[in-house]
């Protein structure tokens, strides 16, 4: 398995043994990737509501920005398939 | 020659002789043996042979932690030549992976246990200004070497400096020949890349064929002057031509391109001092025909008084009165072979006098 | 043989010649020097520890302080660190043999053992359980680090702290405790028994002391201790000394970015260094008074179970 991934409450580190790189996912990332590791293509709408729902969207830029960004995020590093 | 006297050579040659050894023994077999970075591959070898047990308990965590390293390097090898094979992409040339790396990505017996340094790449001649760039867009970048050394690199031996990951630190050695322009030897790379064997898993990269990986080694050790790691470099050849000799006609195959390429004087010193150091067993057929290649009688009574000394673990114990002037008969011999004489000699004054030859010392 | 039945000038004698072979916590030395202040730093503050004959023991390291033979030594005096045969340091001044000696002792572990995770911090133990002090320097981790060693805290070690891989204990290298600049004359002030050897000047550090490590701790160096918390402390003048959980995963994170092994480990590395942050309490720790920060310490190794944050 290429990801070793260690929750410690909301927040997460993640080893990708291919690399030997270690990331740290902050709280919005962490439950973004339980989405994705859920549902194999879930919707904006339903993204952004489940995350409101558990007030993991800060006060900056608007919920689908900062969705959009740690997605991509989490495609940079190989946690979620790119598109 | 003389039996060598480290121990290990020694284990090698005979790894039941740990049975007897006592614990001042181990004490010194071990600082021999990190000396020559060979500590994780004598790990794997005494565990084979059941020996596990004779390890002192006091010894036991310096073979663990170096196999750790080293199961971990194989690992940061091939994402590494991965990394570099995504770079190069797009220029759809040839990319042969050669030496300790082509061992761990063809997934040979000579990739265990083992320490890298840097990653040797050999590319066509004809694009050295494209294959630096995608590696410098990718992050690897000449530097650490002074200018006056990379004017040698770029003008003097047509090889691009080694370019170092500005987030990795890992090195890669682009090469476009086996051996510099400059050398005296000029054995055809394009003979070397018509039969270079491709890599499963790893589309695009090669290495090089059975035989020429072990001519290659062969001759690295015979032209390379310093070498930090000869031993090592030994046990690579010893490792490849065990795994490759299994296979009755390799033998003939390898003398016969030896002579193609026009390396059999590096190979005839290579079985020589393999088969004085680690018994490697070389059919006595191979060493015959190789006689033809061999120097005349006082030339190897000389290259035998130096190799015995200079292929020895680097540690005090090894050394004898006249192991420094081996080692520096060695570093100027194979400067001779790589350099015509009117390039070697500004060079040698430039590297004794501006650039001594010393151990990187780094602030406390 | 402890060192200390060694008489000093035998010491120095044997150190000039054949060496000395001297166990600290889980490695064995072979020590050679023919400078006069690294035998008296030993004398001084390796007491306690464990000497055999140099010859018939099998030595971790070899290591060797001594004047480089070259012209500019007699200029200024100099003086080099070789691990066996090797100079991994540019050489210093004379005047800092000693802690040369300790700085590159502390270059061969953390070079070299690889069957420990291990992390630059400080690390000490109180009723069973370790807290492990990782701190940039100026954080005034050596002076807590001193101070609870003197109050009953067991030292485990001031500069690496060592975690075995197989078991996820912490093993104790209760070498002497290095001090530096302000440091010094507080810890003498805080407790006038403590032994600290003569300090050297004008290191990359300041100025550098070592103090003897307490009898207890190096009685107790073979027994390892589990982790407890992990606490960043830091020295503020006048601030109120109080506890601050801390995010475990970027405690974690951390961790990783400043142990000396990590990445050479691999896999390795994370799967110990999260077991570690799984069991131990996580904090920042802001002090001004040393006997202030030394009381909530005391408290902590008290009343574990309520101090440790499930996740």
């Amino acid at each position: 398995m290429r990801f070793q991934l260690k929750q410690f409450g909301s927040e997460a580190v993640v080893y990708d043994s291919e690399s030997g790189d270690t990331h740290y996912l902050p709280p919005l990332a962490l439950a973004l990737l339980q989405i994705y590791r859920e549902h194999p293509r879930p919707s904006q709408d339903d993204i952004v509501r489940s995350l409101t729902e558990r007030s993991l969207f800060d006060s900056g830029l608007p919920p689908k920005t900062q969705v959009d960004e740690t997605l991509n995020g989490l495609r940079r590093i190989g946690l979620v398939s790119p598109k | 020659m003389r039996a060598p006297t480290d121990l290990v050579s020694l284990v090698f040659r005979n790894p039941d002789a740990v049975r007897r050894f006592s614990v001042d023994d181990w004490d010194l077999l071990i600082r021999q043996a990190r000396q020559a970075g060979l500590i994780g591959r004598m790990h794997p070898l005494l565990l084979q042979k059941g020996l596990a047990d004779a390890i002192p308990s006091a010894a036991r965590w310096h073979f663990e932690a170096a196999s750790a390293l080293a199961d971990k390097q194989q690992i940061a090898v091939r994402w590494e030549v991965g990394q570099i094979r995504a770079a190069l992409a797009g220029l759809n040339i040839p990319l042969i992976v050669l030496k300790g790396a082509a061992y761990v990505i063809a997934s040979l017996p000579a990739a265990r246990g083992r320490l890298f340094n840097d990653i040797d790449i050999l590319v066509p001649r004809n694009q050295p200004a494209a294959v630096e760039s995608a590696l410098m867009l990718a992050g690897w970048h000449a530097v650490g070497l002074s200018d006056y050394d990379q004017r040698y690199y770029r003008r003097w031996m047509h090889e691009l400096p080694p370019l170092q990951h500005v987030r990795r630190a890992t090195v890669i050695d682009v090469h476009h020949a086996i051996l510099p322009d400059t050398a005296r030897y000029h054995p055809d790379s394009a003979k070397l890349r018509s039969r270079a064997v491709a890599v499963d898993g790893l589309p695009g990269i090669h290495v090089l064929a059975a035989e020429d990986r072990i001519l290659h080694s062969a001759t690295h050790l015979f032209h390379d002057g310093e070498l930090p790691h000869g031993l090592r470099d030994l046990t690579d050849l010893d490792l490849l031509l065990r795994d490759a000799g299994a296979d009755r006609d390799f033998w003939l195959r390898l003398t016969t391109r030896a002579d193609e390429l026009q390396l059999t004087r590096s190979l005839f010193y290579a079985l020589r001092y393999l088969r004085h150091f680690l018994d490697t067993p070389v059919p006595d057929s191979v060493m015959a025909t190789l006689d033809a290649a061999a120097p005349n009688r006082v030339t190897l009574a000389l290259m035998d008084r130096i190799f015995t000394r200079v292929l020895a673990p680097d540690h005090a114990s090894c050394a004898d009165a006249f192991t420094s002037a081996a080692r520096l008969a060695a570093f100027v011999r194979a400067h001779w072979l790589r350099m015509p004489v009117h390039l070697l000699i500004p060079h040698l004054f430039h590297k004794a006098f501006i650039s001594p030859y010393q151990r990187t010392p780094k602030a406390a | 043989m402890k060192l200390l039945q060694l008489s000093p000038a035998d010491l120095r004698e044997r150190l000039r010649n054949t060496g000395i072979w001297l166990r600290t916590g889980p490695f064995s030395l072979h020590v050679q020097s023919r400078v006069e202040s690294v035998a008296k730093g030993l004398t001084d503050l390796y007491g306690q520890f464990e000497v055999r004959d140099a010859r018939e023991a099998f030595a971790d390291f070899h290591v060797a302080v001594n004047p480089p033979s070259s012209l500019r030594s007699w200029l200024r005096p100099q003086v080099k660190f070789s691990f066996d045969g090797v100079e991994p340091f540019k050489p210093l001044p004379l005047d800092q043999a000693y802690p040369m000696l300790e700085w590159g002792l502390n270059w061969c572990i953390s070079s070299h053992a690889h069957h420990y995770l291990i992390i630059h911090a400080a690390v000490v133990e109180k009723n069973g359980l370790a807290a492990i002090l990782p701190a940039p320097p100026g954080s005034g981790k050596s002076t807590l680090t001193a101070g609870l060693v003197l109050s009953g805290w067991r030292l485990l070690s001031d500069e690496l702290t060592l975690i075995d891989r197989k078991t996820g204990l912490i093993h104790a290298l209760p070498r002497p405790v290095s001090l530096k600049n302000e440091s010094i004359p507080l810890i003498r002030a805080f407790s006038p028994d403590a032994f600290i050897n003569r300090a050297s000047h004008d290191t990359a550090k300041g100025t550098v002391a070592h103090m003897r490590p307490p009898k207890a701790s190096v009685r107790r160096q073979h027994e390892p201790a589990r982790p407890g918390w992990v606490i960043f402390p830091k020295w503020t003048a006048g601030a109120t000394t109080e506890l601050q959980p801390r995010s475990k995963a970027q405690t974690f994170m951390f961790l990783a970015r400043n142990a000396f092994n990590y990445s050479l480990i691999g896999a390795e590395g994370f799967r110990v260094g999260t077991a570690l942050i799984e069991q131990a309490a996580c904090y920042d720790f802001r002090y001004s008074q040393l006997d202030e920060a030394i009381a909530v310490f005391d408290r902590l190794a008290e009343a574990p179970a309520l101090d440790r944050p499930g996740n």
